[in-house]
């Protein structure tokens, strides 16, 4: 039973990457013009990411928008995967920053398609 | 009997201390070139795939709460519960193919593994986060997953023979 590869573990691998190219496909990638920070879950803030270049700094999490994207130029978190995450234009698009509780959404057009707000 | 639980609780908190160890040294190791930000190798997991194996579902439960106490105190409550629910997922879901089913080999186990550990600390960020954005970085995450699940699972194969030798200390004792 202890072998390294069974027929069990290529179907698994496969049906993982199948899933992951799955909602990869899904992820939608129109531009996106504005972008909600949250904070605890709730809506603190909804920003065009077009206009003139603004920072604000939100529990601890610094973030700058305008010009066509917005993103996370630093944060007091430890790992710092916000600031990783790059500048966001595209909606669906996100950075969150798990122990600062805070996330960085582009909205897409269609609100109510699930796939629009989780990819 | 006596002297088979003694070894297999000796076993139990070598085991754990084991994982504690392995996930506190892997929080040093700089990010990988090929993984994205965030993503840890999971070297914790090895363990509780060989507890899984062969130690038995209350050995294993304990090694996970252990290991998300640990990550409690040190990283702060967050973390804990991320550690806590990626550790209990993919805890329960090894109790079920590696001690129940027995399927699966070393690197589909390894894969399995880091994908229920992932999903469940990404659960866990989207009720602390409270934002289904978080879910944007499932694709990447599954691939990672594959990539670090491939790594621990040739590792574990390449370690049971000597796990199997603990193993030996109290299974035979325990027959007696």
């Amino acid at each position: 039973m202890r072998r390294l590869v069974t027929r069990a573990d290529v179907i698994i691998i496969t049906a993982v990457i199948l899933l992951a190219a799955f909602l990869w496909v899904l992820n939608p990638k129109e531009t996106g013009e504005t972008a909600v920070i949250r904070v605890d879950g709730k809506e603190y803030i909804t920003v065009n990411i077009n206009g003139e270049l603004t920072e604000t700094t939100v529990n601890g999490v610094s973030i700058v928008y305008g010009g066509g994207d917005i993103y996370i130029k630093d944060s007091t978190c430890r790992d710092k995967i916000c600031v990783k995450a790059g500048r966001l234009s595209k909606q669906g698009q996100s950075a969150v920053c798990a122990p600062n509780r805070v996330s960085v959404e582009i909205k897409g057009k269609s609100k109510n398609a699930p796939w629009a707000v989780t990819g | 009997m006596k002297s088979g639980k003694i070894q297999k609780l000796t076993v139990t908190a070598l085991f754990t201390s084991l994982s504690v160890v392995l996930s506190a040294l892997e929080s040093f190791l700089p990010s990988f070139a090929i993984l994205p930000p965030g993503a840890k190798p999971g070297f914790s997991n090895i363990i509780v795939m060989f507890s899984a194996m062969s130690l038995g579902v209350p050995q294993t439960l304990f090694i996970v709460c252990a290991k998300a106490f640990f990550a409690f105190l040190t990283r702060g409550a967050v973390a804990g519960l991320m550690s806590l629910a990626g550790g209990l997922l993919s805890g329960v879901c090894m109790l079920i193919t590696l001690g129940k089913l027995k399927m699966t080999g070393c690197i589909g186990a390894g894969v399995l593994s880091a994908v229920c550990h992932n999903t469940g600390q990404l659960i866990v960020s989207f009720f602390t986060v409270g934002s289904s954005a978080v879910f944007g970085y499932a694709p990447v995450m599954l691939i990672a997953s594959v990539a670090t699940g491939v790594v621990t699972g040739a590792i574990l194969r390449a370690a049971l023979p000597y796990f199997k030798g603990l193993e030996k200390l109290f299974s035979k004792e325990m027959e007696r």
